[in-house]
């Protein structure tokens, strides 16, 4: 699939919009590079690539430069950017897509870390149904090189009973096993 | 009455006295809330970065054990858990997508459950009227910075208007209370990013932070506990990257709310904050009758030539 993918996008100049279009259902064509999006991002100032510059690069066809950006991992997903595109551009869910197919090229992410929490988080989710905080905190900091970081508010928050010892499993949890386990990278759409 | 209820993974854990004061505050209105027996995690952020069908077959079937359960409408306390219904919500219209819920999670789900996030509640099912007339020790010396973060803007959530909302001041002013001006209303506080890039929420936390003081609010109230985890949780190291000093009380709104029926310190569970807002329960219900500063006009942003 990605072979015919690499030949497409030679020949197709179109042919990254067209992908985002059919993975995610939202068509960038309408930009129009009038950089509300980036004047409203609060994280744009931290980024390699502006949300309005990932729309120039799927205009662009430019999928190797995309995948390696960095934008998507920072995105907070509070959709400032889409409630404010003039021409109607979910582009909050755009970044979402960028992150989705990230996973799917086998992409090494920009931003591992952010990476490593969502898979972390997921996996707490399969054992326990629920978040367990305490686990998903210390596997994190495991995963990420940083085994102390945020230990020193653990106490307090032991004291104040706001992170618990033991997880709380639920009786569905084999079910939320195999949703996890089955369900696809995209929706599929029409 | 009685209304069902999700409160999500963080109201069990680092929000507990948010579920506990929704639960007492609903209840001093006379309504019933029933939990949704077995209910699992939304998702979150995480599940829609990983897997697009996931995020979606999970509040799947918490939808079709509500619905299971005889539930007709669901009140959610945490805005994120509210909007991932809600999106999963919306694809009960749509048959293949139905389909492949009903494959994933083997429940079927008809999409009739009436959904409402607590500030949303608060106002259509309860009422200003009623709220006002439950107030027993108005908030007199409470000046607020209302902050709503994402809520508005979420996908499915249609709570208030989304660049200039209004409903939590209205609910402050019903308990007697004052809402600043506040620039930083809706900014995102970096929400889920705290785990990966603490710097980031850091920043953006210390904006609002700062534009909450800048206003002269005593505290910020709030309707979501990971914006409340960012902002009073992570205040002391705020403090301490930035060389500035807030003291501002993060609270929640039916923290406010029962705050204006007569509850105390221990019941409102002030205990679990970081930023203590005892302090601020002494001058709650007393007027500040010190004189506003004067403040100079400005030729600001006006072109002189």
């Amino acid at each position: 699939m990605s072979e015919q993918e690499t030949k497409t996008s030679h020949t197709d100049p179109h042919a990254l919009r067209k992908l985002i279009l059919e993975l995610s259902g939202v068509d960038i064509g309408k930009c129009i590079q009038c950089g509300k999006c980036t004047a409203g991002c609060v994280v744009a100032n931290e980024t390699d690539w502006t949300p309005n510059q990932v729309m120039q690069l799927i205009r662009l066809n430019d999928m190797e430069t995309l995948l390696g950006s960095s934008m998507f991992w920072y995105c907070t997903s509070c959709q400032t950017c889409t409630v404010r595109c003039p021409v109607g551009i979910d582009i909050a869910k755009v970044m979402n897509t960028m992150r989705l197919l990230v996973l799917d090229k086998q992409v090494d992410p920009a931003e591992t870390d952010v990476a490593t929490v969502n898979k972390v988080f997921m996996r707490s989710l399969k054992a326990h149904g629920r978040v367990f905080e305490l686990g998903l905190v210390m596997n994190k900091n495991f995963r990420t090189g940083h085994p102390f970081q945020d230990a020193s508010m653990g106490p307090a928050m032991f004291s104040k009973g706001k992170i618990g010892l033991k997880p709380h499993n639920i009786k569905g949890r084999q079910r939320i096993k195999s949703i996890i386990r089955n369900a696809g990278r995209f929706l599929k759409r029409d | 009455m009685e209304y069902g209820y999700f409160p999500g993974c963080s109201l069990t854990s680092t929000a507990k006295e948010y579920d506990e004061t929704v639960r007492a505050m609903v209840k001093s209105f006379g309504v019933d809330l029933k939990e949704i027996q077995d209910w699992n995690c939304c998702g979150a952020t995480p599940a829609g970065a990983v897997s697009e069908e996931a995020s979606l077959a999970l509040p799947w079937r918490n939808l079709a054990l509500a619905e299971g359960q005889e539930l007709t409408q669901v009140l959610s306390p945490c805005p994120a858990c509210h909007s991932h219904m809600c999106s999963s919500h919306e694809v009960a219209d749509d048959a293949q997508i139905a389909k492949r819920m009903e494959e994933l999670t083997e429940l079927s789900y008809s999409g009739k459950i009436e959904l409402r996030h607590l500030l949303d509640f608060l106002i259509e099912e309860i009422g200003i009227e009623q709220i006002k007339e439950k107030v027993t020790k108005p908030l007199l010396g409470i000046k607020a910075a209302c902050y709503y973060g994402c809520l508005t803007r979420l996908h499915g959530a249609k709570v208030d208007d989304r660049e200039r909302p209004i409903k939590i001041q209205q609910v402050v002013e019903a308990c007697g209370g004052t809402a600043v001006s506040f620039s930083h209303a809706t900014d995102c506080c970096g929400a889920s990013l705290v785990l990966s890039k603490t710097g980031t929420v850091l920043r953006l936390s210390n904006e609002i932070l700062a534009a909450a003081k800048r206003a002269g609010a005593n505290c910020v109230v709030v309707v979501c506990s990971v914006c409340q985890g960012n902002l009073d949780m992570r205040q002391k190291a705020i403090e301490k990257a930035y060389s500035v000093e807030y003291d501002l009380p993060v609270i929640y709104l039916s923290q406010l709310v029962l705050m204006s029926q007569g509850a105390s310190p221990k019941e409102l569970g002030f205990s679990k904050h970081f930023v203590k807002p005892d302090a601020l329960w002494e001058k709650a219900f007393v007027a500040d009758d010190t004189p506003k500063k004067k403040r100079k006009k400005k030729n600001r942003g006006r072109i002189t030539h």
